[in-house]
């Protein structure tokens, strides 16, 4: 019977496995191309759709105590008056499958996945 | 529940909330993104599982969701309650598995996964309960995140590891102090 040791060589598989996974759905994410648009969504239901064509600050007309900010093809929370503030600290998105969630409110910032997604990924013949 | 086992739930339990406490008061680290946290209550979890048994160590974890329950509402209590339950259940399961040791002198010999390896495995199941939670509360896909929370389960998970092995005489003398004061 052995006892068990603190760290042993199969712990540096596991690191190396799950580090390896991590930066390949991180790639398969980074390789989709930024979207134009953004969504405000509150329980599956969405709210606002928001184009990030121009640069502007405002307070969604259901969510005064909300600020969003678009700038430069991105968005983010601005403010917030919820008590984790995680919203805000997530900071801008852009990409299709990105978000931003206040749970507090339900309320969540995401970005859809991209129109021309209608079209396959790759023929294979 | 003999007063022993119930004073030991008590003494685990109150550590688990007072590490959970004491990682609130921290600042918000400005490099880390945001909802990846330490994890120190984990510690005690993984103190439970391994010198006492898988079901003291669920039973923390029930407590530990309960309390956030009625302290942080219904959407915190039941995501702590996802990660806690799926992060304890597969603890338990790997607590259990043997693997083929090298370092044996006969081939056949087979040594118990570490304690970090465990901690890590933990920790990303932590992670992974909590995000099927909130795919749950708002049918949306968190793919995208998913690589966050891989990195941080191998860090945070790693850091509790070495922590768990710091603190365990702390951990033990605590527990013993309150066994012993019981049987006489």
């Amino acid at each position: 019977m052995h006892t068990r040791r603190f760290i042993q060589g199969s712990d540096l598989i596991l690191i190396a496995v799950l580090l390896l996974l991590a930066g390949l759905i991180f790639l398969a994410a980074a390789r989709r191309p930024a979207s134009t648009s953004a969504q405000l969504v509150q329980d599956s239901r969405v709210i606002m759709e928001i184009s990030l064509g121009e640069d502007q600050t405002f307070s969604p007309s259901d969510f005064p105590e909300v600020t969003l900010e678009v700038k430069d093809g991105r968005i983010r929370f601005l403010s917030s008056d919820c008590p984790d503030q995680t919203c805000v600290r997530t900071g801008f998105i852009s990409h299709p499958g990105e978000y931003a969630v206040c749970l507090p409110k339900r309320l969540m910032l995401r970005i859809p996945d991209s129109p021309s997604s209608d079209e396959p990924d790759a023929i294979l013949k | 529940m003999s007063t022993r086992k119930l004073t030991r739930s008590a003494l685990l339990f109150a550590l688990s909330i007072a590490l959970a406490y004491l990682e609130h008061l921290l600042p918000p680290l400005p490099f880390l993104p945001p909802g990846v946290k330490l994890g120190l209550s984990n510690i005690i979890t993984m103190y439970a599982l391994f010198f006492i048994g898988p079901a003291q160590a669920v039973l923390i974890s029930l407590l530990k969701g309960g309390f956030v329950l009625i302290t942080r509402g219904a959407i915190a209590g039941c995501l702590s309650l996802m990660g806690g339950l799926f992060s304890v259940l597969v603890m338990a399961l790997l607590a259990k598995v043997r693997i083929p040791d090298k370092s044996a002198a006969e081939a056949k010999e087979s040594a118990p996964l570490s304690y970090l390896f465990i901690s890590i495995c933990g920790a990303v199941c932590h992670n992974l309960g909590q995000l099927i939670g909130v795919y749950f509360l708002i049918s949306h896909s968190f793919l995208a995140y998913v690589p966050v929370l891989l990195v941080s389960g191998v860090l945070m998970g790693s850091i509790t590891g070495v922590m768990l092995r710091l603190l365990l005489p702390a951990i033990d003398w605590a527990d013993r102090a309150v066994s012993d004061s019981k049987k006489q």
